[in-house]
């Protein structure tokens, strides 16, 4: 079955210019390479002419290699495989493009049967969802053991605010650069639990700061915190704000010298919580030098006897 | 317990588990381990029971009952003996009452203890250099 035809125009003197369609599989086209490359003296060509669209005159049916073979050789003649002599053995000779070309294999796939059908176009599928792949498992080991960190099934939770802790109990800070200090307890911050916490700054030094609850102790001592407005304090009022450092050699040897000082912003912020808390104090005999004092263990003196009235044992002598 | 125990004592209950109160001693069942005891007091009433004497911290009170009498009697004699007048008077009573409520103070109250010591040995120490000189 003849799917390519190679037509030669042979140059040798005697058929100049005689159109010579050879038609054979493709699959010999490479055997006809071969041939010209080797002068192809003794193989043998079937060629096969189609009658349509043929020029008889000038077209020349050849049997056998014998007369041809000497003369079909790349310098006798040149191959050009052209649309307009390729034909279809078997088939109803008709348009010209044939069996060659773009134009040839778009027909032969029939695509245009299915666009025909579409209304002039390709019909458009909706897009498939991939399917994710099943992660099957390895049926080998791998040959290096890898170590995989074991997975995280902690979930961090804002601490639960201990049962005796109500805004404006004064609470014992137990670490840090406050240890000692007695505080007014604000209010606990609900992203990350802590508690936010006031000296009052007046009293002993402590600003508005947030502590954790496991480095206090609660006092029975309170103070009311009317008139005390707390809405604006988060954890993010006291996130950390970094300064930019140039991004050349300076600024990655820069040192923070420059000593930090305090926005205006959290000044007036301790003012405005702290004067109500501080004029609730002053109605409560010394609470105020209370507060201002750091708690100690002195001897004879020990955190566990030191409980609530409500827990403690009546001694007897 | 050297000696013997009258029986119409008021001894003091003193384990923890019962509140402090005065309790009228009956009768020793075995003599010198368990007592008859009986604490008709309205604050803190003991039930009429056995109670071994190691619990018991016999005190001077007394308050005469006749010997076997039952809870009604001993009641009547009680109130007439002011028992827990007399108890409250006693100095060893009132050690007992600050001991507790030193247990009971809070961190505050401490504080405020810390500051009425302070202010007391001011006033001592002032006087003192006064009548040294």
């Amino acid at each position: 079955m003849a799917d390519v035809a190679i037509s030669f125009v042979m140059r040798t003197p005697r058929m100049k210019g005689v159109n010579v369609v050879v038609l054979f599989n493709p699959a010999l086209v490479a055997w006809i390479r071969r041939c010209f490359s080797q002068g192809y003296e003794s193989q043998v060509i079937h060629v096969g002419v189609s009658s349509a669209m043929i020029d008889h005159d000038k077209t020349l049916e050849i049997e056998s290699t014998d007369r041809l073979s000497s003369r079909l050789s790349p310098s006798t003649c040149s191959i050009s495989v052209r649309c307009d002599s390729v034909v279809q053995i078997g088939k109803k000779a008709h348009a010209p493009s044939a069996t060659v070309g773009r134009s040839a294999s778009y027909h032969r796939s029939g695509k245009w049967a299915v666009k025909a059908k579409n209304g002039g176009k390709f019909p458009v599928h909706p897009k498939q969802k991939k399917e994710e792949e099943k992660k099957t498992a390895c049926r080998y080991y791998p040959a290096e053991d890898i170590p995989q960190p074991l997975r995280r099934r902690n979930v961090n939770k804002p601490a639960k605010l201990k049962a005796n802790y109500a805004p404006g109990t004064v609470l014992i800070l137990l670490s840090g650069r406050f240890r000692g200090r007695r505080v007014v307890f604000l209010k606990q911050l609900e992203k990350s639990g802590l508690l936010l916490v006031t000296g009052p700054y007046k009293f002993n030094g402590v600003p508005l700061r947030r502590v954790n609850q496991a480095y206090c102790i609660g006092t029975s001592a309170s103070v009311s915190l009317d008139g005390v407005n707390l809405d604006k304090f988060n954890d993010q009022y006291f996130e950390k704000v970094k300064a930019s450092k140039p991004k050349n050699a300076d600024g990655f040897f820069a040192t923070d010298d420059a000593k930090k000082e305090l926005s205006p912003e959290r000044k007036a912020d301790q003012k405005t919580v702290d004067t109500p808390i501080i004029a609730a104090m002053k109605k409560t005999e010394f609470l105020k030098p209370y507060v201002s004092s750091r708690f100690s263990l002195s001897k004879g003196q020990a955190p566990h006897t030191m409980t609530s009235p409500a827990r403690a044992r009546v001694v007897a002598c | 317990m050297g000696g013997c125990i009258p029986c119409d004592h008021i001894a003091h209950v003193s384990n923890e588990s019962s509140a402090l109160s005065a309790v009228v001693l009956e009768l020793t069942r075995e003599p010198g381990k368990v007592a008859l005891v009986d604490g008709p007091s309205t604050s803190n009433p003991v039930k009429r029971q056995l109670m071994p004497l190691k619990r018991l911290s016999i005190t001077p009170i007394k308050c005469t009952i006749p010997s076997g009498a039952r809870s009604k009697t001993l009641e009547k004699a009680y109130k007439e003996a002011e028992v827990e007048k007399k108890w409250a008077e006693s100095s060893w009573a009132k050690t007992i009452a600050c001991k507790a409520a030193k247990a009971k103070l809070t961190d505050f109250d401490r504080f405020k203890v810390m500051v009425a010591r302070k202010t007391r040995a001011r006033v001592v120490n002032k006087a003192i250099k006064a009548m040294k000189k």
